[in-house]
Formats: structure tokens, sequence, C-alpha cells
């Protein structure tokens, strides 16, 4: 990309630099300096159509609109003059004729800017008298519906629907202030993106249906994450309210998302909040009792394997990760079982789908979201070879016990492996659900899912991420690596338990060498570049 | 001032009013006996309602006193004319209570008028200081505080008030 040249001009005074071409608006927020908007979207075409954003500019007689301005040498932009406030007093004033005000219902109050901007800027008063305008409320599709009457019509979700989804099914019908958003009959607002409209809607005029009512927006306590719904690894903000996830909404990244994520990624939390959920430690004994103490966990695991172990030798017992634990996770995991003296590591992985590309948005084939992760970490042979030579050790007897994780989302073992798995000795299975079909000689724990773990994962671009803590773990629950950690404990590989904030450390030195990340910090919000994309070309090729 | 904190403390004190200083250490004042008289004399008084004295005591609670306008009780949910809660769950009460003592779940209306309602809507009185926030934020002036100062119960999960409790209250 060659370098637009620097243009210098004045924002109230202040002199600013910008490249040649960015709009004044975009320019103004750089610099610090509001300017209220509500069609203006850093992820879409300017479109100049709310008026909100009008300034004075030397070069222009009357107020001009600073999304579709841009910058030029020696401009001087005011953004406070009497002209301007009453300019935004005017269009606000506008706004309000036909709006019903019906915040305390409405679910974008808290995070509205209609809200934000007339408490800012608006007039105190309105000089309507007529009756409002009717707009319909219903349904746009499987996922949206329409509070019409609170449409201030900016058109940020069509242009969403042209622009990054490609798909246009929305639009506005009618004129004038009948002008409300719509879906062509027989069209609904259908595609994998569609919930980003209700974000970027500034009112609360498109309203997730999956939301509605769950929460008000300023109960709700963020916690920059990512999604772990595919290999994309979106970077979102998970919104919790007494410790139960309530919402997940993208959070800006321009190297993986941008302001956008799917629809299926803001279900990633339903497995943790489901009912049918795993949330007591299952360990069969070897007088046939269960123990539900989770302090037990480690030692009946490690002492049933080494059991197996000691009669069969150590090749006769396995370990299958998942592509959905996370590095340290896995890192823990693989040194265990080195330290176990087995070579038969392997990984489970979702089955590759077809990817789906939008306009200005990839969801990816690749449905695990550490799948990259696990080829670096236990290598790649894991997810695929290894399970194999795995699933035929267990089906001729050679491997004998085993530790499984199954904590993929909406994900079942196959088949073949249900009916190997119950021939095994023993087994230990990390699982989000009860599985009451396993055989009788299994401990059954339950896994850790999205929001619960810290830790960072790397996405199918190799790009190394943070996973963070939002919601605490169910009482009765302990984090996997813990687990994994105190059987390493009983081997004598390892002295204390430690947070995943060390384990990275360790992982770090051994796995990326040659990238000098001292600590889980440095990935910050946006993670960081461990791997170029282009290095990786069998990507795109994964069968 | 400048004058006062040059005086030697001392000297304050001896010429400090010599009249009170012999009386507070007359042989009455050290018997304490005028005062005690005074003292039962007040009594008496009291007993023997002499000087406009009356009784202040209630026969509680057969008798009860008139609760004073803008008294503060027991929280109620007012209902609409078709008997049903005004409360539209907008959790402003929640949001502006001190002693975060309610707890709403909304859920959608099954009515044409309006989109929203309570599913839950619980007030724990034990926590609840009585501070009337909640009545002043309803933009829907669905939620009061009544007169209702009896507010004895045998446990406590009867202090936690439901929807239908605040409803019939
Ligand atoms: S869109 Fe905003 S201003 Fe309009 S009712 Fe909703 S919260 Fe209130
Ligand atoms: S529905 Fe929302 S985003 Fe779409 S035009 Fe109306 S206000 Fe704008
Ligand atoms: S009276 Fe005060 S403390 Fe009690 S519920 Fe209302 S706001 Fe909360
Ligand atoms: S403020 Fe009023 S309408 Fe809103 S939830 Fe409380 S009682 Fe209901």
């Amino acid at each position: 990309m060659s370098e637009a040249k620097l243009v210098k001009f004045k924002i109230n005074g202040q002199e600013i630099e910008a490249p040649a071409g960015t709009m004044v608006i975009k320019a103004a927020h750089e610099a610090g300096i509001d300017v209220p908007h509500f069609c203006y979207h850093p992820g879409l075409t300017p479109d100049g159509n709310c008026r909100m954003c009008l300034v004075e500019a030397s070069n222009a007689r009357k107020p001009v609109a600073s999304c579709v301005t841009p910058v030029a040498e020696g401009l001087e932009i005011t953004t406070d003059s009497d002209t301007v406030k009453e300019a935004r007093e005017g269009v606000l004033e506008l706004m309000l004729l036909n709006h019903p005000l019906d915040c305390p219902i409405c679910d974008k109050s808290g995070e509205c800017m209609l809200q934000d901007n007339v408490y800012d800027h608006g007039p105190d008063n309105s000089r309507m008298t007529e009756p409002k305008m009717m707009k319909p409320t219903k349904d746009l599709g499987s996922t949206v519906a329409l509070w019409g009457n609170r449409c201030i019509v900016c058109q940020r979700c069509t242009r969403f629907c042209e622009e990054v989804s490609g798909t246009g099914e929305l639009a506005i019908i009618h004129r004038g202030d009948s002008s409300v958003v719509d879906v062509f009959p027989g069209y609904p607002l259908e595609n994998d993106l569609s919930l980003n409209t209700v974000d970027i809607c500034p009112v609360g005029a498109l309203i997730s249906k999956d939301f509605l009512y769950e929460a008000r927006v300023w109960n709700m306590k963020d916690t920059p994450s990512i999604c772990t719904g595919c290999s994309k690894g979106c970077n979102v903000e998970i919104q919790q309210e007494r410790n139960q996830t309530r919402r997940i909404v993208p959070r800006h990244n321009p190297e993986v998302n941008d302001y956008w994520m799917c629809d299926e990624g803001r279900e990633v939390f339903k497995p943790a909040v489901s009912e049918d959920r795993l949330l007591d430690y299952q360990l069969r004994t070897a007088d046939g009792t269960i123990d539900t103490n989770p302090k037990n966990a480690a030692s009946a695991i490690f002492n049933g394997l080494n059991q197996v172990s000691a009669n069969h030798g150590t090749q006769a017992i396995a370990g299958i990760g998942s592509a959905f634990m996370s590095c340290e996770e896995l890192y823990v995991f693989k040194l265990l079982f080195d330290g176990l003296q087995t070579p038969h590591l392997g990984a489970f992985s979702r089955p590759q789908r077809e990817a789906k590309s939008f306009k200005q948005f990839e969801i990816p084939g690749d449905p695990n979201p550490n799948r990259l992760g696990v080829e670096r970490i236990l290598g790649r042979e894991a997810l695929e070879e290894n399970l194999e030579k795995i699933l035929s050790g267990i089906q001729n007897q050679s491997i004998r016990g085993a530790l499984i994780f199954d904590d993929l989302l909406d994900w079942d073992l196959p088949a073949e492996w249900q009916s190997a798995l119950s021939q095994l000795e023993f087994l230990a299975i990390f699982s989000l659900r009860d599985r009451t079909h396993l055989p009788q000689h299994s401990c059954l724990l339950p896994a850790t899912t999205f929001g619960e773990k810290d830790g960072s994962m790397l996405n199918g671009e190799g790009r190394l991420q943070r996973l963070r803590i939002a919601t605490q773990l169910p009482r009765t629950i302990r984090y996997e690596h813990e687990i994994l950690q105190q059987m390493q404990q009983e081997l004598g590989m390892r002295s204390k338990v430690v947070p995943p904030s060390a384990l990275f450390k360790e992982m770090g030195k051994a796995v990326w060498p040659q990238l000098e990340i001292s600590t889980i910090r440095e990935l910050g919000d946006q993670g960081i570049q461990v791997e170029s994309p282009t290095e990786n070309p069998q990507r795109a090729t994964v069968s | 001032m400048t004058t006062s904190t040059a005086s030697p403390p001392e000297t304050q004190q001896t010429q400090a009013p010599t009249g009170e200083k012999k009386k507070s250490t007359g042989f009455k004042f050290k018997t304490y006996i005028p005062a005690v008289i005074t003292g039962l004399w007040n009594t008496f008084k009291h007993i023997l309602k002499l000087d406009g004295h009356k009784t202040f005591t209630l026969n509680y609670p057969e008798e009860k006193l008139p609760v004073k306008k803008g008294y503060r009780g027991e929280h109620r949910l007012k209902k609409d004319e078709l008997g049903r809660e005004k409360c539209v769950a907008c959790f402003m009460c929640q949001t502006v209570c001190p002693s975060v003592c309610i707890r709403i779940i909304a859920e959608e209306a099954p009515w044409e008028d309006r989109d929203k309602r309570p599913a839950v809507f619980e007030i724990d009185m034990l926590r609840c200081i009585y501070c009337g926030m909640c009545e002043e934020a309803c933009p829907c002036d669905a939620i009061e505080l009544t007169e209702t100062y009896n507010v004895v119960a045998t446990n406590r999960h009867a202090k936690v008030y439901d929807k239908d409790r605040l409803l019939s209250n």
C-alpha cells in the first residue's frame, strides 16, 4: 500500500495531521475530539445521511457532514461553535419527532447512541404535539426482530448487508418520516452475519431475538476474549451478569475479524450454561463406589493409568486431547504423557465444513479454535494418524487405558469410538455432557469451556490470542490444567501447580523459542502473529 | 484570638468565674441531694400528670400510632385497571436501589399493549433500607412504599417478597 500524503489541518485550532483522503470525522476521533454521529461507522462506507456529524469547515459556507468531508491542506474545522450546536439540536429534535422513547423496555438502552447524543447535545424539550407515527414491530428473520418505531433510518444495517455480508436483504421502504427498514417479502434476513446489524444499529430498532429482555446492558460486565467457535478466533467481548454469560459481541481487531463476528460464534457460551452440563466428578473406585470429590480426581486418573501401564506396559495407555483445549492445557497434557512414556497422543477435532465467504468476511472451514495449537504442541500427526493408530490399538486390545478430552462444542464421540472406548480397562474422560452410556469402569470429569479458562489459542492464521476468564467455574469443577498438573506432581515432574500464565512462559520457550514472548500479557487484547499465514499453505487444503 | 493564645492558661483558669466555683464546691453540690430531689420531683410530676404531662406509651398492638404522610413502609407493586401489574421490568428500581435488594427477571408480555413484564420480581425486605429510591426511579409509577410498618416474620425466607406478595400488599 502506498503511503498517502500527510495533510495538515486544524480542528478547533488544534493542528492535526492525517493522510489525504481521510474523512474529517475519523481524523477528529483519532485526535480525541468528539464528533457525535449515527450513520458513520468505521467499518462501513460513509453515507452522510444522519446529519449528526455536522461541523463548520473553512471551505464551506454551510455546516458540512464531517463523515463525508475529506481533510484538506489548511482546512479549519470547528466542532464547538454555536452554529454547530444549533445544528445538532435541530437534527436531534427531528430524530425524536417520531421516536417512541421507550427506553425503559428497550434492549438498547444503556448503549444507545440516541440516548447518549440527546443527553449530550440534544434540545431540552420537543415542540412536537402531533401524535407520533406508528411503524411495524416484526421479525425480520429467525435471529433479528425489528422495532420500526425506534428506527432513525441511518442505513447502517442496509449498508452492512450490502457491503460486508453482501446479501442485501435489508432496505429502507417508504418516504419521508414513514421511512423504515424492512426486508423484501419472502426474503427474510437470514445470513450467517445477521446479528452484526443488531450491534451496529445505533438505536434499539434491530434487536437480537436470542438476547431479548435477557439483561440490561449496564448490569453486565465485559471481558475481552476470543470466540472459540472456529479457527478464525474472532475477538469478542464476553458480557456476563451474576456469573452467567448473557451475550457475546465482537471486538474490533483489524487483523482478525474487523468489527464483526458470525451468528454461530455468539452461541458458543451456551454449553457452559446448558441444563445437561456435567457438573460432578464421577470417579469410579476399585470397590465400585463413586467418588465425587474433585480433590481425588488427579490421583484417581493417575492410579488408573498407572495400573494399566503396570499390567500391560506403558505403551498400553493413550491420551487424546482436543482442538478445543488451550495451548497451555495441551502443553501440560503433552508433558504428562511424555512423562508416562507413551507415544499414543492424539487429539479430537470437529470435522471440516465448507468455508463461507462473504463480501468482507470469511468464515473458515475449520471449526476448531486451536487446531494449529494442537499441530504445534502435540504434532501434526496427532489429529489424524495417531487417532487412527489409537483406535486400532484399542480395537486390537493393545491399548488398555486412556485419558480423553471431549470438550468440543456440538460434537459427539463417533460411534466407532464409543464402542471402542467401552472395551478399555480404564477410561478417564473430561466431558461437557453427562455420558451415562459410558462403560462402568470410567472416570467422568467435568470439562471447562468457553469463558471459563485463561490461556491462549493459536488461530488458523497463526495468531496467538488470549482467552480470558469471564465467569467463575461452577463450584464443583476444577480446571483441567490443574488436574493435569497434579498428575504431573504424582509423577514427580512438577513441584507445584501453577497458573496458566506461568504455563505460558514455559510453553513459549519450548514451542516458539525463536519468539521472545515472555509473558502472556504481551499477547494483549489483539494477540500476536507468531507464524505468518503463508507459512501454512496446508491450512487451505486441510481435508 | 491572638490575646487569648498569648495569655497563660493557668491565669485563665484561676480568673474564671469565681462565684460559680464556690457554688460547685459547696456542700449541697457535693452531696447531690438537691439534684436528686429535683429529678425525683420531675418523675412525680409525670406520674401524677401534673403540669399537663401525659402518657406517651401506646398499648401496641391494640393501639396504633397514626402513620404520618410520606411514611415509607413495605412496598407494593401497583396494578392497572385490568388487574395486571403496571411494572414493565425496566430494571430502573433495581439499578437505583442502594442496597441491591431487588431482583427482576424479565419476559415478553403476553398482552397487546406492552412488550415486557417481570417474570420474577423479588425484594429482599431484610436488606431493604426503605429509602424509597425505587419509587422515585420508576418510570411507570408501578412501585410504591405503603404505610405498612408491621414487618415481622418468623423466618428469613418469608422476608423475600415475590411478585404475588408485592402485588397483594
Ligand atoms: S432506541 Fe435508544 S432512545 Fe430509543 S427507546 Fe431505545 S434506548 Fe431509548
Ligand atoms: S434499523 Fe437501525 S441500523 Fe437500520 S436504519 Fe434503522 S436505525 Fe439504522
Ligand atoms: S426502598 Fe430503597 S433499599 Fe428498599 S428496595 Fe427501594 S430502593 Fe431498594
Ligand atoms: S422501576 Fe418500576 S417499572 Fe421498572 S422494574 Fe421497577 S417497578 Fe417495574
